[in-house]
């Protein structure tokens, strides 16, 4: 169980400071909202027309080539970050814990959007939407994101992306950033569940948490596994080639999750549970 | 099929640790997994449906339970074959000739232990052993069932080289211990054939188990030696030689003395010849004397036997003998003991309290008092002593018992003579001395007597050699000859003395006649599947079993290995 000590809290204003000198923001891909009127920054003219505010005439423009030219402004509009963290069995296990490696991201995370101003929620999820903590704003309040944290526990049940996506965009929460942080291991897929975010103009970003011994299960022989999520037990016998063949297929379904957001312009990365958070959030900017 | 070490099958109770070694290995060990996304896309279920994944683990317990259980058939020594015979008899022949090493580096003697060996390994649970040597014979080992005790004996076996070679002897010695009615076995090893042994047992199973072949052999088939009559100083011996071989040989003949050279000659044989060689020397001192030959290096080869290369005697110093005289002259008796060979007579007036040792004193008339100590010859005793007291003078001293089996009375013959001048003799109980009779009248007065003990040994001729006849008849010088015989061993230096330390001629001729060099040949093929040299025999299987265990546990080890490597 991780607590979110003094020592987690200077690591979350180093990661803050680090975000901010060197990546301007870029870690979550600070939104910009074109309105093209009011706000404090010119972007671009175009050609008047009448009812237009006299207010916003270039007049420079029009003294120097008696053309009438209105000025465009872009406008800083607040980031509203959904942040959804994975609680199901299969996350509440491994080598090293993936939901503990899983809360420490969500608080670096949630510091982070705090810390810019960005309007922060967190809910918990595994087969449907569990607790959930309100939009807040505001530096001050990542205690409580702390402690919420703190207390959140796996209930045992399994995961169902589909079923939380399609739950999360009916309640219609504000348009933004939806950080899904989760390992992914979702029979059903997880591909649709996350088209429903990107379809209602949320833009998701996928971090996916493995264990070591997800990538390269340390089994020989005959073996009974179980799902810890579903209980179903299957009986093989693992030799080499088996593991060669789980291993490939374990790389492949990473490498999947990572080329499906490239291709449509999101974020995406995928972590051992064993690598520190702040070395995982580092190197995440680094890429970005 | 049976076994031999039936007690090693409580070997099989390590099947229940196997067993319960198996059922905890195959209980299932449980592995959580995060999801089966990964293990269905590798294929896992398909693998776990194969019939061969499902008996995997019961053909591996199969496999493990058939490895142990060769392991303990092995370990209980099985034969092909079942011995009905409750006893075996084991015979070996421990003669000079064994010596022979023919074309092998190692004797026949050496060849027949090893395979009495392996038969006493040969031997089941419950049978009995008995191990007999057939110089004698002698039993060595008799009816035992221990196998530990019949190696050992057979492993202290040495050869005999004077025994009496005596196969059957050695086999009807042995079968006598075998209780009625028992069946039994004999297994002999000897390099004689068969048919060579007469009178053998034909109720008796017999293994006959033969070592060696044809070969040349030079020996020394007798050796006796001698002092030379008139001149005891000069010895002379008699060697003979014999070339039972079919080449014609030379070699030196060196004679010894206490290890000093003699006589060396150098002689030449033909094939099959035998020669005599009288040799000659001076030497008054005694001691070992020794008759050797050497081979010379082209006829080494026709020498197959060495035992019989060298002999040996003992010959005892000229030693001179000195016989004290007491009491009345007696010349006749005076010349009779100067006329033997380097003695010396000395007349003594008064008597030593002890004779010296080697010393004979002849009281002629008697000893007064106490007998000295020693060795005494009393002569016509005509005073009591210690050991008797005398009487009036017989009336008829006519011998009429007579032992004629005492050393003292060889080649005497006194039956039915007089011997004038008996007397009387009423013999004393003195302690510590055994009283003999050597002849009486017949009204059983001692006329000859031997008292013996407390240190002392004392004849008495109870006659007056001045009276009657008996003095000139040869049985008195027989008898005083016997008495110092007795009294002083052997006087005769001229008496010969014979080797006994040879094998013989029948030991030491290695020839075969036609018929035993074929039938050698073939017991000798015969040998080499009984003793069990081939790998395989019949009371190899416990080898088998082991090779098949071991070859087992490699091949499950494999398909182990293998499974795990696909």
């Amino acid at each position: 169980m991780v607590k979110f000590d003094n020592e987690f809290v200077r690591k979350l204003e180093y990661l803050y400071l680090i975000s901010n000198r060197a990546f301007k923001g870029e870690l979550l891909a600070r939104h910009r909202s074109d309105k093209r009127t009011g706000g404090v920054e010119f972007s671009e003219h175009r050609d008047y027309t009448e009812g237009d505010d006299l207010r916003y005439l270039d007049w420079n423009v029009f003294a120097r080539t008696d053309n009438l030219l209105i000025k465009k402004f872009l406008e800083e509009e607040d980031l509203h970050i959904h942040l959804l963290l994975d609680t199901s069995q299969s996350m509440d296990m491994g080598i090293c814990n993936k939901l503990d490696r899983a809360r420490e991201i969500t608080a670096a995370l949630a510091y982070i959007a705090l810390a810019d101003g960005d309007c922060v929620s967190l809910t918990t999820f595994d087969s449907r939407l569990r607790s959930e903590l309100a939009p807040v704003r505001g530096r001050q309040n990542i205690f409580h994101f702390l402690r919420f944290l703190e207390s959140v526990q796996s209930c045992g049940a399994e995961t169902d992306l589909h079923t939380v996506c399609h739950e999360f965009i009916t309640r219609r929460p504000r348009r933004g950033l939806v950080v899904l942080i989760s390992d992914f291991f979702d029979p059903r897929g997880w591909q649709k569940a996350v088209d429903l975010l990107r379809i209602q103009q949320y833009k998701p970003n996928l971090i996916a948490l493995y264990d070591s011994s997800d990538a390269s299960p340390e089994l020989r022989g005959d073996q009974t596994l179980v799902n810890v999520e579903t209980g179903e037990y299957r009986l093989v016998t693992v030799n080499n080639a088996l593991l060669s063949r789980y291993k490939r297929a374990f790389e492949k379904f990473v490498g999947e999750l990572i080329a499906w957001c490239r291709r449509h312009g999101f974020h995406g990365a995928a972590t051992n549970s064993r690598v520190p958070f702040d070395k995982f959030l580092l190197n995440m900017m680094e890429r970005q | 099929m049976e076994f031999l070490q039936p007690v090693a099958g409580w070997l099989a109770l390590t099947l229940i640790p196997v067993v319960l070694l198996y059922l905890l290995k195959i209980q299932p060990k449980f592995a959580p997994v995060a999801t089966f996304l990964f293990w269905q896309e590798a294929g896992a279920h398909h693998a776990s449906r194969s019939l061969w994944q499902r008996f995997r683990r019961s053909i591996s317990l199969l496999v493990s339970l058939l490895f142990v259980l060769l392991l303990v058939v092995a370990a209980m020594d099985p034969v092909a074959r079942r011995d009905p015979s409750n006893h075996v008899l084991f015979v070996l022949d421990n003669s000079a000739s064994m010596t022979t090493t023919d074309d092998s580096d190692t004797t026949r003697f050496s060849q027949a232990k090893h395979a009495l060996l392996q038969q006493v390994s040969k031997l089941r649970h419950g049978q009995y052993g008995t191990f007999v040597a057939t110089s004698g014979p002698e039993i060595a080992v008799a009816h035992t069932r221990h196998k530990g005790r019949l190696k050992a004996a057979i492993e202290q076996t040495t050869i005999t080289a004077t025994g009496h070679n005596n196969p059957d002897a050695a086999l009807a010695l042995a079968y006598a211990l075998v209780p009625k009615g028992e069946q039994a076995r004999a297994v002999i090893a000897t390099d004689r054939t068969r048919d060579s042994v007469a009178n053998l047992a034909t109720d008796i199973e017999t293994q006959w188990l033969q070592y060696g072949s044809e070969a040349g052999n030079v020996a020394i088939i007798h050796f006796s030696a001698r002092r030379v009559p008139g001149d005891p100083e000069m010895f002379e011996g008699l060697a003979e030689l014999a070339n039972f071989s079919h080449n014609s040989v030379s070699l030196t003949l060196t004679t010894r003395l206490n290890e000093v050279p003699v006589d060396i000659r150098k002689i030449t044989m033909t094939a099959g010849e035998e020669k005599t060689v009288l040799l000659r020397g001076r030497s008054e001192r005694g001691g070992i004397l020794t008759c050797e030959l050497n081979m010379s290096e082209s006829s080494k080869d026709c020498d197959a036997m060495t035992v019989d290369n060298k002999s040996q005697l003992k010959f005892n110093d000229l030693t001179t003998m000195k016989f004290l005289q007491s009491g009345r002259r007696d010349y006749f008796l005076e010349h009779l003991l100067a006329s033997l060979p380097r003695s010396q007579v000395e007349v003594v007036s008064s008597l030593p309290q002890k004779i010296p040792e080697g010393e004979i004193l002849f009281a002629t008339g008697g000893v007064r008092g106490t007998v000295p100590q020693g060795d005494v010859v009393i002569l016509s005793p005509d005073t009591d002593c210690n050991l008797f007291n005398l009487g009036e003078e017989l009336e008829f001293p006519v011998v009429s018992d007579m032992n004629s089996e005492s050393s003292f009375l060889a080649n005497v013959t006194l039956r039915n003579h007089t011997l004038a001048g008996a007397r009387k003799i009423e013999i004393k109980d003195v302690k510590d001395v055994r009283v003999t009779t050597l002849a009486s009248t017949a009204e059983g007065d001692p006329l000859l007597i031997y008292f013996e003990g407390a240190g002392q040994r004392v004849f008495v001729v109870n006659a007056n050699p001045s009276q009657g006849d008996f003095a000139l008849r040869t049985a008195f010088p027989i008898l005083l000859d016997n008495i110092i015989r007795c009294f002083h061993g052997d006087i005769d230096f001229a008496q010969g003395i014979v080797a006994t330390d040879l094998p013989g001629r029948e030991e030491s001729d290695l020839r075969m006649t036609d018929a035993e060099t074929v039938a050698g040949r073939a017991a000798s093929k015969e040998l080499a599947h009984e003793t069990g040299n081939s790998t395989f025999t019949g009371n190899q299987l416990w080898s088998l079993l082991l090779f098949a265990a071991v070859a087992l546990s490699l091949i499950e080890w494999h398909a182990w290995h293998r499974r795990l490597l696909e």
